[in-house]
């Protein structure tokens, strides 16, 4: 089984480095690849077809508010591409709101989390997120 | 001048007799006399008889008739008589107490100058009614009464008439109608107070043509209009343009025989200068139709409507101002809570990785980051909440049971070490169930526990809750506490946002406010009894489960 890959779109670099110590700290063997807003991302994803050296990634982490091309439309756009469609989406953010919840997961999101305050339950969070997706959830597979 | 005799005097009667008596004896003697000095004899005592008889009468016609002036020089009756042509001959002196007129002021002029416009072409009829033999009673009008109102208005007297006619003459008696009389006088009295504006008018077959017949003082008043004015123009001329289609339809209706009852809003003219464009004022009116004449009465509630206009500006205000509340709660959630989560969680990973390298001052430098990261993230969260509260819809109360409140208030404050840390004791009366949001219930009670906890030097820090039934059903929630208390100075202070009275204490200056927004959330009041060094009890109210 070769190793996992993922997006974590997110647009402050702290917070990039906060989640990526966090992923590595749990201990998953999987490579991340960082995309700092939304199209980005988008570039990212859409970047695999026809290049024979890029695959998708098995999961993105998406923030839900970033400058540009925000975690909702990189959904939308995601959920409305023939390849894209099956990618597994969770929307990692600080915002409980709960119209924002409803909306993630009507827009087809695979899981919301929010961000704690607490550094201890946040590294708990990406501990059972990695557990979860890189141990027992079987992904489609990707091209 | 013609006047009835009085023929019943007994004395005139026995001389009639007697003149009759001797009349057939000397004719008898006259024609078949003996002779004819007896014949002339007999005639000689018939012509003085006769003669006698004419004095007496014409003397007795003259003290009857000075007899007759004295009752109605006295007389408080009002009495008449007019000739065919209206011409007032005599009149007793009963008018000047009844109407202000001497006899004299009366007689010689005609009787119809006296009598309300609107009542001349009956009194008319009546009178020809009257030369045609009939004998008038219950039949009354308006005289006018020789004082007039100070304003210079007419006064009129209500006047019931018998009338006969006799020899030409018309004699009539009249009296006052005493609770007609009262009833007018004091409508006229209500009319001149009134506050409202008073019209009648005639219920004619189009409103264009409609003319006051009536108007009270309150128009002068109001809008400036003086009486005669209010006469001069049609009523529709005071009625702003855009309002008329409404009295026209309400007319329709009324002429379809429609019962129009309700009110209506009506903008009226005020008096403005000539040059100056025309102004309004609002009215609420009333009006009803009696025998042919519409009755309205309007209210004057041009301030009334601006200060609904004031208001309902000052809600869209508030409003906008709840929108820029949401806007905010929105920006509170989303950027300003990462920063102090990510301080946090930089400084962990800092304490985490690179620990070993700071020595005990550089570690004391780290807890600071954390611990001012910790208040922002505290601050900003309530601030969330607080704006989340007010942003709330109105939400259908549900029970809550608050002794399950408090059981997870206790519990997650076990969890979090409050009750090991320190020497501190939560005790809870057995407490109702209330009607609310059971969030935002554990909100309130938890930011008041914490605070009676956190404000508290005691070595045994002490909160505890306990419950009380109101009269009106609500019920009161009691937080005590042994803690330092709150100066009755800062209470009003206390609740509001970002206050804090407690410089040395940790706080956000969030709680409080909250606390507040939550409870009138739900009607009720929060109010605190406290003494600086004993302690303090907040109170606050929520509605009970309806009986």
């Amino acid at each position: 089984m070769s190793k996992k890959t993922v997006l974590l779109v997110e647009d402050r670099p702290s917070d990039v480095r906060l989640t990526n110590r966090a992923i590595q700290k749990a201990g998953y063997d999987v490579d991340v690849e960082v995309a700092t807003n939304g199209q980005e991302a988008l570039e990212r994803l859409q970047r695999v077809n026809g290049h024979a050296g890029k695959k998708l990634p098995d999961l993105v982490l998406l923030d839900w508010m970033m400058p540009i091309v925000n975690g909702e439309e990189v959904l939308e756009a995601v959920r409305s591409n023939e390849v894209l469609r099956s990618l597994p989406v969770v929307v990692l953010t600080t915002s409980n709101i709960e119209a924002d919840v409803q909306n993630a997961h009507q827009k087809g999101c695979n899981a919301y989390l929010v961000k704690p305050v607490d550094p201890t339950a946040f590294q708990e969070i990406i501990d059972a997120l990695g557990l979860f997706w890189f141990k027992h959830a079987v992904l489609p597979k990707v091209t | 001048m013609a006047t009835t005799v009085p023929l019943q005097r007994l004395w005139l009667r026995f001389a009639a007799a007697v003149i009759f008596v001797a009349a057939a004896v000397h004719a008898t003697l006259i024609l078949f006399g003996p002779t004819w000095h007896v014949t002339l004899m007999a005639g000689v005592v018939w012509v003085v008889t006769l003669l006698f008889g004419v004095y007496e009468f014409r003397k007795n016609t003259a003290q009857s008739a000075r007899e007759l002036e004295i009752w109605l020089k006295i007389g408080l009756d009002l009495i008449l008589t007019a000739s065919p042509d209206e011409v007032i001959l005599q009149a007793s002196g009963g008018w000047v107490k009844a109407a202000g007129y001497t006899p004299s002021d009366l007689i010689g002029r005609r009787w119809s100058e006296f009598l309300h416009p609107e009542d001349a072409l009956p009194a008319k009829a009546v009178a020809e009614q009257v030369l045609d033999g009939t004998h008038i009673t219950q039949y009354a009008n308006r005289w006018r009464h020789k004082q007039t109102h100070p304003d210079g208005t007419p006064q009129w007297v209500w006047l019931e008439w018998s009338a006969i006619e006799a020899e030409g003459v018309i004699f009539a008696t009249a009296r006052p109608l005493a609770s007609r009389l009262e009833h007018e006088s004091l409508m006229a009295m209500w009319s001149r107070v009134s506050a409202d504006l008073m019209g009648v008018v005639e219920a004619r077959p189009t409103v264009q043509e409609r003319r006051f017949e009536w108007v009270n003082e309150a128009w002068t008043r109001v809008l400036g209009w003086t009486t005669a004015e209010m006469y001069e123009h049609p009523t529709i001329w005071f009625i702003h343009p855009d309002d008329i289609p409404i009295i026209q339809s309400r007319h329709e209706a009324r002429q379809r025989g429609e019962t129009v009852d309700v009110g209506v809003s009506l903008r009226l003219k005020v008096k403005t200068p000539e040059n100056q464009p025309p102004q309004y004022r609002w009215f609420d009116w009333k009006s009803v139709v009696i025998d042919g004449r519409l009755y309205s009465s309007g209210r004057d509630i041009t301030d009334e409507r601006q200060n609904q206009e004031r208001m309902s500006r000052a809600i869209d205000d508030l409003e906008e101002s709840n929108d820029d509340l949401e806007r905010f709660a929105s920006v509170a959630a989303h950027q300003l809570r990462s920063p102090p989560r990510t301080i946090l969680g930089v400084a962990q990973a800092l304490e985490d990785d690179y620990g070993n390298l700071l020595d005990s001052a550089g570690r004391l430098f780290l807890q600071d980051i954390r611990e001012n990261a910790e208040q922002m993230s505290e601050i900003v969260n309530g601030l969330y909440r607080f704006s989340k509260v007010r942003t709330i819809e109105e939400m259908a109360p549900k029970p809550v049971d608050l002794n399950v409140v408090l059981n997870t208030i206790r519990d997650i404050k076990a969890k979090r070490g409050c009750f090991t840390e320190g020497n501190r004791k939560l005790t809870v009366d057995l407490l109702p169930t209330v009607l609310g949001d059971t969030v935002l219930i554990q909100e309130v009670l938890a930011n008041l526990i914490d605070n009676g906890f956190k404000f508290n030097k005691s070595p045994v820090g002490i909160v505890h809750v306990s419950a009380s039934h109101r009269p009106d059903g609500r019920w009161d929630i009691h937080v005590a506490d042994n803690g330092i208390g709150v100066d009755a100075k800062y209470h009003k202070k206390l609740f509001q946002m970002f206050q804090r009275v407690h410089p040395t204490y940790q706080g956000t200056g969030v709680g409080l406010a909250l606390v507040k927004s939550i409870v009138h959330k739900f009607g009720g009041e929060v109010s605190l009894v406290s003494e600086v060094g004993k302690g303090s009890t907040f109170t606050f109210d929520l509605p009970g489960l309806p009986s």
